[in-house]
């Protein structure tokens, strides 16, 4: 994995649902390969723990899956975001932004003293 | 509010013994499928394909026990295993069963019994009127406290000159009577008192007045409620009826609620009584 920052905690949930949200309906796999691309493949996103991450989405209700068929006719389970999911995805999404908002105006702030 | 659901899913598919189901080796399965074949597009032969995708998935066994664990409640499913399996143990040796429940149960028995005595004779104040003004005097012997019984001169001494008291009482601990009348005769256990003794300790009568002053060596007994109850049937008469103790006819003057416990602070320390 060398020097690839691994996931930090607690923002894979906010990667999926925001990626479920730009693509709509899409299999773990897509999801794996998208959010690799969009973070430029700077991130080492360990496949296996998406699994476990998309179940508890679906437990608490964000998300849904249904099995279908893939592109190439694969039997895949498709996963799509609920209401109660873009809600949350809104929410998590405004707190995540303040987050780093704060952060680099520390940041700054110390490169300039 | 999100989480509680998904606890709830958890907890029906632990109560529901769902069987792993098979979706997530099949979903991970797919994944790696998925991840060979672009392998293969990329221009890798499908076993060394299959081997990075394998690496790049990094663990196949982790993922599917972190579902498996997420799916369910480990905690609280291993908590039902036990006791499933402590159930059919105890089913298999029924004689080590039983004398567990018979030990518990005695157990439990003796520690309810002994609580309650504690309760009654400890813990619950006395039914008199101020139990800290009460006090129960007792002759000194060689710097111990001795005994509670006094002479009946020392006690008329005491009662007229020992003005630091509003009153002083005595009663002479359980004397037997067959009382008789109605029913059967039966053997009941009394205590003889001073007229003054219910006021002096301020125990309050259900009904009758109880002793007056000019009541001293007159045939006047006061009952106790318990009695009163069991063998009069309640009877709101009674006051100023004769009952038979002993073969001597006493009148009832009242009827007190007798069932208590003092623990009576004596000059020295403390101490506990029973009057039944």
């Amino acid at each position: 994995m060398g020097d690839k920052p691994d996931v930090w905690q607690g923002t894979l949930a906010l990667m999926v649902l925001r990626t479920l949200e730009t693509m709509g309906r899409q299999h773990g796999y897509g999801l794996a390969r998208r959010i690799e691309q969009i973070s430029g493949d700077l991130l080492a996103l360990n496949y296996g723990t998406l699994y476990p991450a998309l179940l508890k989405l679906e437990q608490e209700g964000y998300i849904r899956s249904q099995w279908g068929s893939s592109e190439n006719n694969r039997r895949a389970k498709f996963y799509e975001l609920t209401k109660a999911g873009r809600r949350r995805l809104r929410k998590a999404a405004g707190e995540w932004k303040q987050t780093t908002e704060i952060l680099a105006r520390f940041l700054n702030d110390a490169n300039e003293a | 509010m999100n989480k509680l659901r998904a606890f709830w899913t958890r907890l029906l598919n632990t109560l529901r013994r769902a069987p792993y189901s098979k979706d997530f080796a099949e979903e991970l399965e797919t994944h790696v499928a998925m991840d060979t074949e672009r392998g293969i597009r990329n221009g890798l032969s499908p076993e060394e394909a299959r081997r990075q995708a394998l690496v790049r998935f990094g663990g196949m066994a982790q993922a599917r026990d972190a579902c498996a664990e997420r799916q369910g409640l480990p905690r609280f499913e291993s908590v039902l295993r036990d006791v499933h399996y402590s159930v059919r143990s105890l089913v298999r040796n029924r004689l080590v069963t039983a004398v567990a429940i018979l030990s518990i149960g005695l157990g439990i028995g003796s520690n309810a019994t002994i609580f309650s005595i504690v309760s009654r004779f400890v813990l619950r104040p006395a039914p008199v009127g101020d139990p800290s003004t009460l006090l129960s005097l007792h002759i000194m012997h060689d710097g111990d406290r001795c005994c509670n019984t006094f002479p009946w001169p020392v006690f008329t001494d005491l009662r007229e000159q020992a003005t630091g008291f509003s009153g002083v009482a005595a009663y002479y601990d359980l004397v037997p009577a067959s009382i008789s009348g109605g029913s059967e005769p039966e053997r009941v256990w009394g205590q003889g008192a001073t007229p003054n003794f219910f006021r002096v300790a301020q125990l309050q009568m259900v009904m009758g007045a109880g002793f007056v002053d000019s009541d001293e060596k007159a045939p006047v007994v006061v009952l106790s409620e318990r009695l009163w109850k069991r063998r009069f049937n309640s009877d709101k008469d009674v006051i100023g009826k004769a009952v038979i103790l002993s073969g001597h006819p006493f009148t009832v003057s009242g009827i007190a609620r007798l069932r208590f416990t003092v623990s009576i602070r004596s000059l020295t320390r403390s101490s506990g009584f029973r009057w039944a």
